[in-house]
């Protein structure tokens, strides 16, 4: 069964298209790890991809929540190959992005304040 | 102080997150809104990641419980969760004959990395109609004699007590813990 969001799928090729090949693989996830929109590069399965990104997000809303922090606006991981994994939750969803290796870190953050700003 | 780390495994919909929290004087769940059509007809919110509780059974003696998310696209949270475990639940909806037959086909891959772990099954749903018996449910996963097939009522603490204290003493016994 598809769950996919077009005009999503749309927002985030544009977002790999000016990323300067900056950027390796992005998907949008619902909550419960359903993949809604996806470009990716590498070879990993969506669904697989899209449950970790929600497991890491829930494990991180979790645990604020328990320190009574609210929830968090963006997460990034440092990879051993010096590429990045970003998380950024966006309307309701989560983005994830993995970029390439030493990315510039700034224009990650551009890209992801002007595509990926909350309302 | 002593700790028993015991994983509650099972399908979908088996009632995981309701054991730990039944049980638990603490507990944290990673719940989230359902999506998908086919499971939001089961219920509302699932585990993403993982439900834990600590259960205080004095003496210094403590159990921390982490449950499992359910659907087979959470598997790779398994080999996260089950690292250091002393035992686990198998959990099943007895009132669902697929859910029993994933449970099966989760088990049977959970059971080759843990061969040696002590685990009792809990027929959960038992005060709904149509439940199946446990003995049913023990022929239906054929697990072996020595293994607990327990009738169980998760949001009963008494039921959800009688599950975790039959494992306890299988792994007391199991991994030789002095109490």
């Amino acid at each position: 069964m598809e769950y996919k969001s077009p005009e999503l799928q749309a927002h985030i090729e544009e977002v790999v298209k000016v990323s300067r090949g900056l950027i390796d693989a992005i998907i949008i996830t619902k909550p419960d790890g359903t993949p809604i929109a996806n470009v990716n590069s590498i070879d990993v399965n969506p669904d697989y991809l899209a449950a970790a990104i929600s497991a890491v997000s829930g494990v991180i809303s979790s645990v604020l929540e328990v320190m009574d922090m609210g929830d968090f606006r963006r997460a990034h991981v440092e990879l051993k190959d010096k590429r990045y994994l970003y998380v950024v939750p966006y309307k309701g969803d989560y983005v994830a992005l993995i970029t390439k290796p030493n990315p510039n870190l700034g224009f990650i953050d551009l890209l992801l304040d002007i595509y990926f700003k909350e309302v | 102080m002593y700790s028993f780390k015991i994983l509650v495994l099972g399908p979908f919909n088996a009632g995981k997150t309701t054991l730990v929290q039944t049980l638990s004087e603490i507990s944290m769940t990673t719940e989230r809104e359902i999506t998908r059509p086919e499971e939001k007809v089961k219920k509302t919110k699932t585990t993403v990641a993982m439900d834990f509780g600590l259960v205080n059974l004095g003496d210094g003696y403590v159990v921390r419980l982490f449950g499992t998310p359910g659907q087979r696209r959470f598997s790779f949270m398994w080999r996260v969760l089950s690292k250091g475990i002393h035992g686990y639940i198998l959990m099943i909806d007895s009132t669902d004959e697929e859910s029993i037959m994933e449970a099966i086909r989760i088990h049977e891959s959970f059971r080759q990395e843990h061969r040696d772990v002590p685990y009792v099954v809990a027929a959960n749903k038992q005060d709904l109609p149509g439940a199946m018996s446990a003995l049913d449910i023990r022929l239906a996963l054929d697990v072996p004699d020595e293994v607990p097939v327990i009738p169980t009522i998760a949001t009963n603490h008494q039921s959800a007590w009688t599950v975790l204290s039959t494992l306890l003493e299988l792994c007391i016994t199991k991994w030789k813990i002095v109490v």
